[in-house]
């Protein structure tokens, strides 16, 4: 059964370093959530203090409402995926897969059926008496998946678990990933550094950085509401601008860059937005300057494939990248040209922060 | 090819010390002990006769060489027993300034002499010593005991002290190629302690075990000063006997004992290898 995560003023600090500071989350039952963040954000620290391999300097942890600050780990109805995996090197996967069944004492019959059915799981069968050694490194990744599912946790914790696999077998995995958690009905909690991942296998997610929790929501609430400029970065939106003014207007929202008015539609937030992102993707160049809504200096300029990078001056209202395809870059563009900058629909993403107060 | 010649050449001032210095004297102790004595000359001359190696059976030799191979055998399980705690607690529990000083603890007795170690557990052990003397404060025994000292059980607290240390550190070289993941995947699972030990600390640093074993087992076996300080009257052991012989002259039968203790040592190494995997105290794990 999925149980819920609770976390009540979690904080844990070393000597007089903050590795989190503290937060309040709840989890809910059967949820798939990612904790998102860069290294030495603190993500792995909070899962540590789910999972129960290190104790908080301050708050508590429940699991379905009961507190479970003070449980040791071999005691939590959790089970981890390491990031480095920590198979049994002098076990076979058989034995690793039922190291937990063994420990809790399930009879050899139980065990040899409960392995056979968590490796099919995994797309493993057959593989009872390989050596882990023996094994590839997505082979290994199962294997671990498949000794945390044998134990049917109600939690499951994923630790990085698909850094260091390569493109193809990372996707694979991540896919995996997501049909394990709809076939197991299990809370799932991934913490990862790649938005890809987050993006597509969360239900929710929350963004950590410096210790501390930006932002809690569905991956499309945090893409189109990011609650700060650092949010915005980390899931891409680079481009973010200063407005002149923003201003309600029904159930639009009106913003001025460079003295000229964008509308964003079905705004219906209660707080209005300190700072504006464009979308690199939806923003458009022509050569005629005076042919768009704004205004720019192409400032640089880089072939990357299927599209074109291009970094753009917009005349004191900031700067911003737009991707503009292969196939649509005017031919007569370069470096120095002055350009006219088209905003497509879905090109404003209001950064939820707000303004600095200005004298 | 060219690489792996030009790695050869690189490594034979290496190779070249360990053959001198490490292969040379063995070989000439095996090749001496089919030598016979020469009265003329008052040493020996080249030949190839079993004599010594048949001399061995006699004057209840192979006996004192049994029991010091077993007297051996068992101070290396001892200092395992202890020393295995020891190096748990230094590489799992202590912080590190606590480890550095719980290392230096083990390796502190090793700046004074052997013989200086070897005595001071008379102290310790004899009629006067200490452990009598606290007994008898106690009123748990009313006289002194007298097997503490010159005894098997006192050899045996020599050996176990003289070369403790050699367990450890082996030990904590194996331990500290434990991932502590293994052990947080172990307790992951629901395993408590005393099970992730057993299951998987324990079969992990085997090759340190055996490591740790192995330098015990060997020293102690070639030991003779705990056995003269502390042993009984009759108490011998293999570097005795081979000193009993020497003085007497028969350099071959010396040889010959060495050579015999010699094969029995490298079958003990090698077997070893076999079961417990020495030399993956050495490889990385991948």
């Amino acid at each position: 059964m999925a149980i819920s995560i609770g976390l009540r003023g979690l904080c844990r600090r070393f000597g007089d370093q903050t590795a989190l500071a503290p937060l309040d989350l709840d989890i809910r039952a059967g949820e798939f959530f990612t904790l998102l963040g860069s290294s030495g954000s603190g993500k792995s620290t909070l899962l540590k203090l789910i999972g129960g391999f290190d104790q908080p300097s301050a708050g508590t942890v429940s699991f379905d409402g009961t507190d479970v600050t003070r449980l040791p780990a071999n005691r939590r109805q959790c089970n981890t995926v390491f990031q480095d995996l920590a198979l049994f090197p002098h076990m076979s996967v058989e034995q690793n897969v039922a190291y937990g069944l063994r420990v809790r004492r399930e009879s050899r019959a139980d065990c040899a059926q409960k392995v056979a059915e968590a490796l099919k799981l995994v797309a493993l069968e057959g593989y009872q008496r390989r050596a882990i050694t023996a094994l590839s490194g997505g082979q290994r990744q199962r294997v671990a998946l498949a000794r945390s599912l044998v134990m049917e946790p109600g939690i499951l914790l994923l630790d990085e678990p698909l850094t260091g696999l390569d493109e193809r077998l990372r996707q694979q995995m991540r896919d995996e990933f997501g049909r394990l958690h709809r076939k197991t009905g299990a809370t799932f909690v991934l913490v990862t550094h790649n938005q890809d991942e987050a993006m597509s296998l969360s239900d929710r997610m929350g963004i950590m950085h410096h210790g501390r929790l930006e932002q809690v929501g569905t991956p499309f609430e945090i893409l189109h509401r990011p609650a700060n400029e650092f949010v915005a970065r980390f899931v891409g939106l680079e481009s973010i601008l200063t407005p002149e003014r923003v201003m309600r207007d029904g159930e639009r929202l009106a913003v001025m860059i460079a003295g000229q008015r964008f509308d964003l539609a079905d705004y219906r937030e209660a707080a209005l937005p300190g700072k504006i992102a464009l979308r690199s993707d939806r923003i458009r160049i022509v050569a005629d300057p005076g042919g768009g809504g704004l205004s720019g200096l192409v400032t640089a300029l880089q072939f990357r494939g299927l599209h074109y990078e291009c970094s753009l001056d917009l005349r004191g209202a900031g700067h911003v990248t737009a991707i503009i395809p292969s196939v649509e870059m005017p031919r007569t563009i370069s470096p120095g040209s002055e350009v006219g900058v088209i905003l497509a629909d879905g090109a404003l993403v209001p950064v939820m922060e707000q303004a600095k107060e200005t004298a | 090819m060219f690489l792996i010649r030009r790695g050869l050449a690189l490594a034979s001032p290496g190779f070249l010390l360990v053959l001198t210095l490490g292969f040379l004297p063995l070989a000439i102790i095996l090749v001496w002990s089919f030598w016979t004595w020469d009265p003329a000359t008052y040493w020996i001359r080249p030949d190839f006769s079993f004599d010594a190696y048949a001399q061995i059976g006699e004057a209840g030799r192979w006996h004192v060489i049994l029991s010091s191979l077993g007297k051996a055998a068992l101070a290396g399980v001892l200092c395992l027993l202890v020393g295995y705690p020891a190096a748990l607690a230094i590489h799992f529990v202590a912080s590190r300034p606590l480890a550095f000083v719980l290392m230096g603890a083990f390796t502190v007795p090793f700046f004074t002499s052997y013989l200086i170690r070897a005595f001071s557990w008379r102290l310790v052990l004899g009629r006067n010593g200490l452990i009598n003397s606290w007994l008898l404060d106690l009123g748990l025994i009313s006289e002194p005991l007298d097997w503490l000292l010159f005894s098997n059980f006192a050899v045996m607290v020599g050996l176990v002290a003289s070369y403790l240390p050699f367990v450890i550190f082996p030990l904590l070289l194996s331990m500290r190629r434990v991932e502590p993941n293994f052990i947080a995947a172990s307790q992951d699972l629901g395993a408590g302690f005393l099970r992730t030990l057993f299951t998987v600390i324990i079969p992990l640093t085997k090759p340190g075990i055996f490591a740790g074993f192995l330098f015990v087992f060997v020293m102690a076996a070639g030991s003779s000063t705990e056995v003269q300080m502390l042993g009984g009257a009759g108490a011998s052991m293999i570097s005795i006997i081979i000193n009993d012989v020497m003085r007497v002259v028969n350099f071959p039968l010396a040889f010959a004992i060495s050579a015999v203790v010699l094969v029995l040592l490298f079958a003990a190494v090698l077997i070893g290898n076999r079961i417990f995997g020495l030399t993956k105290l050495f490889e990385d794990f991948k």
